[in-house]
């Protein structure tokens, strides 16, 4: 009776080592090759591609962007300017010290501040960062004295693989018994900038002395130079809504721009440490701070002139995509073709046989029309499946990246922009 | 004794030659012949070649007398049964030939002696039949000894295939796992969608058919086992029993040696 228990047992670890062993070969899903990683380290996080990252501040403080680095260099511009001034990357409250990754001696404080990578890659990393303040600063204590009261704000960056960051800026007033924060009991002492009105903005901010040559468009057709921003330590220069500022050895441009909505504009600041991009709010006297603006970082080592085809590409939605006969453009709000149109939901319904993307013509006998760079596409599948397949004539290597966000849902990232009419890419479950 | 008996069957041989006509001269010749030669190996002692000439020698005449030589050979030659068959014989063919008496005593003499061995042959028979019998009963015991050994070692050689046939798919699957692993590395790191799809499909079929010779493996291993465990005793191999209980059902597999 022993050995038949002895074989009972016997069986028993077979059985459970056939279980372990089909554990063990599970079949992994498809990873993809990694153009765009994200990783998090006690310093924060950091998107990271060949040619450029992004790094996210990490400690206690607001865990906005804190250093982008292209060949290798940090071209964020970080300030000792005023109490008020830009610096980093956040947004700017003047006349209070903004909320940024920089860290500033005196400023408002992180209540909470939750970096969440919602994308992680191979091809597209999106992290949304989640932060609430309270404006009572040290140099101004009596700012905001309700302690219900607490602002807050979200903001998304969606990278991609070939130098584009896009970003979407929200912000909240969580202020449940209406206190009333005005800009003369919440300015920074040195030195008062405008009394009595607060400047909110969004900004984007480059180490002035990398970038020498600066250009900016208040059209498509219409760049104008604005290299004497260097003469005034504080110029403001208006309505410039995208920029191209290019390195001292020319071998990187960024090209930055805002979608303005209707009461706000966009300015660019310069500092002597800095170059600032903003989107500004109308002033006002009280703080108002709902906000929900968007705009893009454009990483280009040719010149401006592609650094701006590229901005204009993105504000003007001149990118269009058929996909099985349906036109679509990508979301202002992540850069993607089935990209959040604002109401947070993602893809494009696609038939479980071949799907074909293709260029729309602007005429039935003109051309198509332009498309100028790598793109993305969200596209759900009525089912799950492995990895989507595509197909286009002429392609060779890694130009394509499927990235897995769950069995039905795939971002298909890319690398060559279709110009042709003619050019087709099919793509299907497998 | 024996040159009188002699001395008596050769004048028994002649007087009956003489009386008789119906042999043919060259058979009575050649008989006589015989006759003579006889009665040479006799006096030699050599009865069995004198039984032979007699035996000749009546084939051609039919001499009653010769039985009586013949008879004689036998006694001689310490063949009691034949003989008092021969004696007896004689005593049918001729009663009262001229060696009838002597015929009678040797049959009074011998009687008893053949009685006696014959009773001796019927006891060394039967104690014969009880050891050819023990002997057959201890055959039918080692034969079925055998058979059972036999099949003992049909039993253990089929579990010792069903063992090895065990091992050898557990063995397969180890190597079909092997190549799944390389192939699942490969599947892992497959940047080319069009590749991974292909691999992935590979690597799913290596991995069920390893899993498949692994289940198969295993279980044939366990009935080998038991198989082995079980090979002894036919009579006590595995119990499978079932019992419905109040909560659900149990199966129990039991056996014992």
């Amino acid at each position: 009776m022993k050995r038949g228990i002895a074989v009972a047992s016997a069986t028993t670890a077979g059985v459970i080592a056939a279980g372990l062993i089909a554990a063990c070969l599970s079949v992994p899903s498809y990873q993809g090759p990694v153009l765009l990683g994200y990783s998090e380290s006690g310093s924060g996080a950091t998107i990271a591609s060949a040619d450029f990252s992004l790094h996210f501040a990490g400690g206690a403080g607001f865990h906005f962007p804190d250093a982008l680095v292209i060949d290798n260099v940090d071209v964020m511009g970080h300030a000792s300017s005023p109490c008020w001034g830009q610096s980093g990357t956040g947004f700017a409250v003047m006349p209070m010290p903004p909320v940024s990754g920089d860290p500033e001696t005196g400023g408002p404080a992180a209540m909470t501040s939750q970096l969440t990578a919602v994308l992680r890659g191979p091809a597209v990393v999106q992290v949304r960062l989640d932060w609430t303040t309270r404006f009572a600063f040290t140099s101004s204590p009596m700012c905001s004295p309700n302690p219900n009261h607490m602002p807050g704000g979200s903001s998304t960056f969606t990278v991609f693989p070939e130098g584009r960051i896009v970003r979407h800026d929200q912000l909240t007033d969580t202020n449940p018994n209406m206190e009333q924060v005005t800009a003369s009991q919440c300015t920074c002492p040195d030195p008062a900038l405008v009394p009595e009105l607060f400047h909110l903005s969004s900004y984007w901010a480059f180490a002035r002395d990398m970038f020498p040559m600066q250009v900016g468009l208040r059209t498509p057709d219409d760049p104008t130079l604005f290299d004497d921003l260097g003469a005034i330590p504080t110029a403001i220069i208006s309505n410039y809504n995208t920029i191209c500022i290019n390195n001292t050895s020319s071998t990187s441009q960024i090209a930055s721009t805002w979608v303005v909505p209707p009461g706000a504009g966009p300015e660019t600041f310069g500092y002597s440490a800095l170059i600032s991009h903003d989107l500004q709010k109308s002033p006002t006297q009280t703080l108002d701070f709902s906000w929900d603006v968007h705009g893009a970082l454009f990483i280009t080592h040719t010149d401006c002139t592609a650094a701006f085809r590229r901005a204009i590409e993105y504000t003007q939605q001149q990118a269009k995509l058929v996909i099985n006969g349906t036109t679509y453009t990508p979301s202002a709000l992540d850069g993607m073709f089935g990209g959040d149109p604002g109401d947070g939901s993602h893809g494009i319904d696609v038939p479980d046989g071949r799907t074909t993307l293709s260029l729309p013509l602007i005429t039935p006998d003109g051309p198509p029309a332009p498309f100028t760079s790598s793109f993305a596409v969200w596209l759900r599948f009525p089912r799950e499946i492995d990895v989507p397949v595509a197909t286009r004539a002429g392609a060779v290597g890694a130009w394509y990246v499927p990235q897995r966000i769950d069995g039905r849902n795939w971002i298909v990232w890319f690398r060559d922009p279709l110009l042709q009419s003619t050019e087709t890419i099919t793509l299907g479950p497998n | 004794m024996i040159g009188r008996t002699v001395a008596i069957v050769a004048t028994v041989t002649l007087a009956t030659a003489t009386a008789r006509a119906e042999p043919e001269p060259e058979a009575r010749s050649q008989a006589a012949g015989h006759v003579r030669q006889g009665q040479a190996f006799f006096q030699r002692g050599d009865f069995d070649r004198a039984l032979g000439e007699y035996q000749t020698a009546l084939d051609l005449s039919a001499e009653p007398s010769l039985v009586f030589n013949i008879a004689l050979c036998h006694d001689r030659a310490n063949r009691p049964e034949a003989a008092l068959r021969a004696f007896q014989r004689y005593l049918e063919l001729a009663p009262n030939g001229s060696v009838a008496d002597e015929a009678r005593a040797d049959i009074a003499r011998l009687t008893p002696i053949v009685e006696k061995i014959t009773a001796d042959r019927a006891a060394q028979q039967g104690r014969q039949r009880e050891v050819d019998a023990q002997r057959a009963e201890a055959d039918r015991r080692r034969q079925a000894t055998l058979r059972e050994a036999a099949a003992d070692n049909r039993r253990t050689r089929i579990a010792r295939y069903v063992l090895v046939g065990g091992g050898m798919a557990v063995g397969a699957g180890a190597i079909t796992h092997f190549v799944a692993s390389q192939t699942r590395d490969r599947v892992a790191n497959d940047g080319d969608p069009q590749h991974y799809v292909t691999d992935r499909h590979s690597f799913v079929v290596q991995r069920d058919v390893a899993i498949g010779l692994y289940a198969a493996g295993t279980a044939t291993l366990a009935v080998g086992l038991v198989l082995a465990l079980t090979a002894h005793r036919a009579s006590e191999g595995p119990q499978l029993s079932a019992t419905l209980l109040p909560g659900g059902a149990a199966m129990t597999v039991a056996w014992s040696r």
